[in-house]
């Protein structure tokens, strides 16, 4: 499930719950592509992911890439085992991320 | 020991080690003739001992390993195929090999000369025969230097493997996902896996289901690279994977406290020298420089710094693992440490005494350190049986192809270790009870194809810890222990009544009794019967145990159940009058308390009735003489010795011990029936029973 909102500094929160993998890779990815489109940059809370597979991972790799070309806000915040277990297996750093391990 | 002394001797020990490894690799590449690393590994055995060899002054074994080296080099090239025959010169040129080392160290009857130039000859031969030119006659004579190549670290079978794994973009289409793999890889050994990012594109540019990523891996394992390739087995077709093996030259050198981050770059294809010197004009690290002026990703540098991180590391503990510390000093402290843990124990008693707070506190402190340190003590006794086992294969090999049966030896829990003292003394019983279950346990080919079985019989070898004790097990799938033929062997011998009625284990025992075979004819393998005696005998020396256990047609069980270390016993005290005893508590059952009223009423026939059970005992007080100040109540030990129950009467049970053993000295070494003594914490003396005895003599 994918709900959005607009925060005050005119972001758009995109709140994922349960999957983050290819399963909804393709639907991620438009709704991230619209709002560094529409919006300030995009907060992703990924605090309800259960699911999450390397094609997840990659598309936040993308999307961190996506927002530093545009000059945009992309922001990972909640904190989700899932995508924690997958940033290590795969040989990603937490700091690549910096705010997956904080809570906002 | 002079100095000179001292390098022959270290060159031995080397050597020795050199050839054990050697007998390992022969035995793979007879497996596995493709296994192109123990090729290389036997090459360099070779190589190192006849350049050790030559700068020690031993002409003769530098020579000599000088042709066998030469053949190993041509199987590395692949001019001569690995044969049987091939095979067995290698075994028979290492065995000479030892005996010549043997004959260097002074303790080896002189090597026979024409023994060694019949193997040469037989290796010309067979390298001219598939028309590789026989080796040099007269060997260059290594210089020193080349000579001293770096003596190879320890952990040699540690091998670091750098990967780089880029998965097809489609691969998620097939279902895998790749981190699948990378776990896989982390389950091999040391793993540090670098995500490459630079090829993930931007969201316009994503195509979401393509997988973009790609790893550098840095894997230090035991494995084979072909272990490593066997995890990718399913996707080599469509990904591009690259696994080289680092040098073992960058590992092994000795200057430099590890490799260079440029010179690894380099090395990876990810720059080239040009772009890598022009940086040296400033000052800053060169990883941060390359990122710096864009030349190169994080990643990149993270990646290769992961590897200068392993590789320093694998430098660093080569160097760490290898200090060789003669045996005598190692019991010394250990017998220092055990006087500790006395001295310790006092300490406590007496601080219990006194209400002292601050006392109490700081003795409790070294009682906590004295543990630790007598544990970590212990440990450094403690070696893999692995090494044992090792043997066991060559063993097998020669005397199957002797007998002209086929027969694998299958080993488990190699790693399982035991203290260093009982790992030696367990080599003999061990090869004598293979001995028997290769010649009388698994039948002859034909005669197994016959019975349904496959024609190839195996032998499983294992080990593992149970408790404070080490649990080993040889199991064949051979004939089994025919119950009939032994029992009519014992009651012939007069070791058992005619009409006895006895449990298969029971009958089973028997085969322990000196003098005992049941083999139709004597072999030069086994059958005269001296043996199964002896290894029960050092067992039980060894404070150990074993059981036989055997199915007839499908094989036959033998298990031997050892105390982990000798310096220390887990025991259970019980007094009689003021005297203390322990008994060991691997054999102790149960403890039941008796009036003296119920033993007078069955007395003279030494017998308890336990819970329906008739369990005969010894009164420990009338078997050393102690008088006759029975207590109201007694007590009695009920033990498993050797599947008999037997009880032990005594006038208290205080509980379980764990001592360090001391030993009697030799003032007493005719009393059998104690095998040692302990000190306790207010000083006074325990004596240590030894159970088998005092059941053979009751």
């Amino acid at each position: 499930m994918i709900s959005g909102n607009q925060d005050k500094n005119g972001n758009l929160v995109i709140k994922i719950e349960g999957s983050l993998s290819a399963y909804n890779a393709g639907d991620i990815k438009d709704r991230l592509l619209t709002g560094f489109t529409n919006h300030q940059g995009v907060i992703l809370d990924i605090n309800g992911v259960t699911e999450c597979d390397t094609l997840g991972i990659q598309l936040l790799l993308s999307a961190r890439k996506t927002a530093e070309m545009l000059n945009k806000t992309f922001n990972v915040t909640g904190d989700s085992p899932s995508v924690q277990d997958m940033l290590t297996g795969l040989g990603l750093e937490a700091e690549d991320f910096p705010c997956v391990l904080k809570e906002d | 020991m002079n100095e000179s002394n001292r390098f022959i001797e270290e060159f031995c020990h080397e050597a020795e080690e050199l050839l054990s490894g050697v007998e390992d690799a022969v035995l793979d590449i007879e497996e596995n003739p493709g296994d192109q690393e123990a090729v290389n590994r036997l090459f360099r055995a070779m190589h190192t001992i006849k350049g050790s060899g030559s700068m020690f002054g031993f002409d003769a074994i530098a020579e000599f390993s000088h042709h066998v080296e030469t053949a190993m080099d041509k199987v590395r090239n692949g001019t001569v195929p690995v044969t049987k025959t091939l095979i067995d010169l290698i075994l028979v040129s290492r065995d000479r090999i030892t005996a010549m080392l043997a004959e260097a160290n002074g303790d080896g009857p002189p090597a026979d000369p024409r023994e060694g130039e019949k193997i040469i000859a037989s290796l010309k031969a067979l390298l001219s025969s598939h028309g590789a030119a026989a080796p040099d006659e007269n060997p260059p004579k290594e210089t020193p230097e080349q000579a001293s190549e770096p003596a190879k670290p320890v952990q040699q079978n540690q091998a670091v493997y750098r990967i780089r794994f880029s998965p097809d973009p489609d691969i998620f289409f097939t279902g895998m996902d790749p981190v699948i793999l990378l776990y896989d890889l982390a389950d091999m050994g040391e793993c540090s896996v670098v995500a490459q990012t630079e090829k993930v594109p931007d969201l316009e540019n994503l195509s979401p289901e393509s997988c973009y990523l790609f790893w550098d891996i840095i894997l230090t394992t035991a494995k084979r690279i072909n272990a490593v390739k066997d995890v990718f087995v399913f996707v080599e077709d469509k990904c591009k994977i690259d696994i080289k093996t680092v040098e073992e030259e960058v590992i092994t050198s000795e200057q430099m406290p590890g490799p260079r981050l440029g010179d690894i770059l380099v090395e990876r294809g990810d720059i080239d020298r040009k772009t890598l010197d022009k940086q040296f004009g400033t000052r800053k690290k060169i990883g941060e420089r390359l990122v710096e002026s864009g030349a190169l990703s994080k990643e990149k540098i993270k990646s290769a710094l992961n590897e200068q991180t392993v590789v320093s590391k694998m430098h660093k503990s080569a160097a760490a693992s290898t200090v060789r510390v003669p045996s005598d000093r190692l019991d010394k402290l250990i017998n220092l440490v055990g006087e500790l843990v006395i001295n310790q124990a006092r300490l406590t008693q007496v601080a219990s005494n006194r209400e002292d707070t601050d006392l109490g506190e700081s003795v409790e402190e070294i009682e906590r350190l004295t543990g630790e340190l007598r544990d970590s003590v212990l440990n450094i006794r403690m070696m893999p049986i692995g090494t044992t086992f090792n043997k066991f294969r060559r063993l097998v090999r020669d005397l199957s192809s002797q007998l002209n049966k086929e027969i694998e030896l299958v080993t488990h829990g190699a790693e399982t270790e035991l203290d260093k003292t009982v790992l030696e003394r367990l080599d003999d019983p061990l090869i004598h009870l293979i001995r028997n279950s290769l010649d009388h346990g698994v039948e002859p080919p034909g005669l197994r194809e016959l019975k349904g079985k496959p024609a190839k019989g195996t032998i499983i070898l294992s080990a593992r810890h149970k408790g404070t004790n080490v649990v080993i097990t040889i199991q064949d799938d051979g004939a089994g222990l025919n119950v009939d033929t032994i029992r009519q062997k014992a009651v012939e011998k007069g070791l058992i009544p005619e009409n006895a009625e006895l449990s298969d284990k029971k009958i089973f025992a028997q085969i322990f009794a000196p003098g005992f075979s049941t083999a139709k004819e004597v072999t030069s393998i086994s059958g005269r019967g001296v043996g199964m005696d002896v290894v029960k005998r050092t067992i039980e020396s060894l404070r150990g145990r074993i059981d036989i256990d055997s199915v007839p047609g499908e094989g036959t069980k033998i298990t031997l159940i050892l105390p982990l270390t000798l310096a220390i016993i887990n025991g259970l005290l019980v007094s009689i009058d003021d005297d203390f005893f322990v008994l060991p508590l691997m054999s102790v059952e149960e403890c039941v308390e008796i009036k003296s009223k119920e033993i007078e009423m069955i007395n003279g026939r030494n017998i308890l009735n336990v819970r329906g059970d008739m369990v005969p005992y010894i009164r420990l007080r009338d078997r050393f003489h102690m008088g006759n100040r029975r207590p109201e109540k007694e007590h009695i030990v009920i033990t498993d010795v050797n599947d008999s129950r037997i009880g032990f009467v005594v006038d208290h049970v205080i509980g379980g011990h764990q001592t360090v053993i001391k030993p009697l000295g030799p003032a007493f070494k005719n009393i059998k029936d104690i095998s040692g003594a302990t000190i306790l914490g207010d000083g006074t003396v325990a004596l240590i029973l030894d159970t088998n005895v005092l059941l053979e003599s009751a």
